[in-house]
């Protein structure tokens, strides 16, 4: 923890809990399809509940940060009072330990589309795990286990991964993030 | 999350936080419906004891009834089974996926009421200075949470107005990630800006990890007995019902 910067840390946070306020958004388009159609067809909205992760990563580059952005967006639930919240920190840690095995496995040294979208993939298993284990999703039909686990395994690394490629990407065209990891590598490349 | 007069809101934190998830744990080890049902029972008795008027109760509790059955219909209509009760299009209702469904959404209740109990008795400063001092929470993560929660009700309210700006604009996108783009994009550019004028502005005033603490929060023998109590109440109702 020692060799983060304060404004590492801040801009960490503060984009943690940005994403977490916009889960809560998510979460209320998400309730009335799931009602509808059920896991299979409401389970492509998953990858949105996981970009915190390779958001933050992306941009901080530090080992760490993939899991602490996830929980921390997790944990707004919880101190928006919300009635998910504990249960909400959970999944946050087990969707935030997926995310950060992908970085882990590379060393923490590549970050690119590649290793995004695998974060966003190792958090979709990260879920399922403590899906199967708490939700019950053990007790689905086969058909139906399956076809949700394929589609947020897709969604994990689509929505959760690419998005968070294609959103840091534009973040840096802005400027603002010239003075973190990310904003450095794009300096040295055009140098 | 707001404190307010009740035992509960005495009590440590971080020991109230371990407690919950204990019984949280317990609840996932058992597939059994009656020893989840006991469980409820005392979740919902910690929800009665968190200093709630039992009308204030009964209203905050109400939306989680839908939850309830949302929950029921999803594992009943989806879930496997052998023995078919009823069917419609493609939902599918069999006597196992019904007992299944009782067991989840008995389960996600009793969650709803621990995380009501945990939210309506604790601040949330006094939460992340309890998890400082009883958990080891490094300092500057701690802060840096902090300021983060601060900007909570502010990232709502301009989530509001951007969406405000594109509904004045016409600004319509027919999927809904490109929405999810277009509100996220000038939200975080903010964020990373505030958040740059945060950290400058704690360091310019000498934050640093070693610091003293104005108020330092201590576990009781109060706290250690309601730990006590609790692991062994629930416990007892995991083994023995």
């Amino acid at each position: 923890m020692n060799s983060w910067k304060m404004k590492e840390i801040i801009v960490m946070m503060m984009l943690a809990v940005a994403c977490g306020v916009l889960y809560l958004g998510w979460s209320t388009l998400w309730l009335p399809i799931s009602a509808i159609f059920g896991p299979v067809g409401s389970n492509w909205m998953f990858g949105i509940w996981v970009i915190a992760s390779p958001l933050v990563a992306y941009i901080i580059q530090k080992p760490g940060a993939a899991l602490i952005a996830e929980v921390v967006a997790a944990a707004v639930e919880l101190f928006t009072g919300s009635h998910f919240g504990l249960s909400a920190l959970l999944i946050g840690l087990a969707q935030g330990i997926g995310a950060e095995v992908a970085f882990a496995l590379f060393g923490y040294r590549t970050f690119n589309t590649f290793t995004l979208m695998l974060s966003g993939l190792f958090a979709a298993v990260g879920s399922m795990v403590y899906s199967l284990i708490v939700n019950g999703f053990a007790y689905y039909t086969t058909t139906t286990l399956l076809l949700t686990f394929s589609l947020q395994l897709l969604s994990g690394a689509l929505l959760g991964g690419l998005l968070a490629k294609v959103i840091v990407d534009a973040l840096v065209k802005t400027g603002t993030l010239n003075g973190y990891a990310i904003g450095r590598q794009r300096k040295q490349r055009a140098a | 999350m707001q404190e307010n007069h009740s035992w509960f809101a005495q009590i440590n934190p971080s020991v109230k936080l371990a407690a919950l998830l204990y019984v949280m744990l317990l609840l996932i080890s058992t597939s059994r419906l009656q020893v989840t049902f006991a469980l409820l029972v005392l979740a919902a008795v910690g929800v009665c004891c968190s200093g709630w008027q039992l009308s204030t109760l009964f209203l905050r509790l109400m939306p989680y009834s839908v939850l309830f059955l949302l929950t029921f219909w999803m594992m009943a209509t989806f879930g496997k089974g052998e023995t078919e009760l009823w069917t419609f299009g493609w939902f599918r209702i069999t006597e196992e996926s019904l007992t299944h469904a009782w067991l989840v959404a008995t389960r996600m209740l009793a969650f709803v009421l621990l995380s009501v109990t945990f939210v309506a008795t604790t601040d949330a400063t006094r939460f992340v200075m309890s998890l400082i001092h009883q958990c080891r929470l490094p300092v500057r993560l701690a802060y840096g949470f902090l300021a983060g929660l601060r900007f909570i009700p502010i990232f709502r309210q301009s989530i509001r107005t951007i969406r405000q700006a594109r509904r004045v604009r016409q600004q319509r996108s027919f999927w809904p990630w490109q929405t999810f783009f277009d509100i996220s994009l000038p939200l975080f550019t903010t964020s990373i800006l505030r958040s740059e004028q945060i950290a400058i502005a704690m360091e310019a005033r000498q934050f640093r990890v070693n610091r003293t603490y104005y108020v330092e929060p201590v576990v009781t023998r109060g706290d250690l007995a309601f730990l006590l109590i609790i692991v062994t109440l629930a416990t007892s109702l995991r083994l023995f019902v």
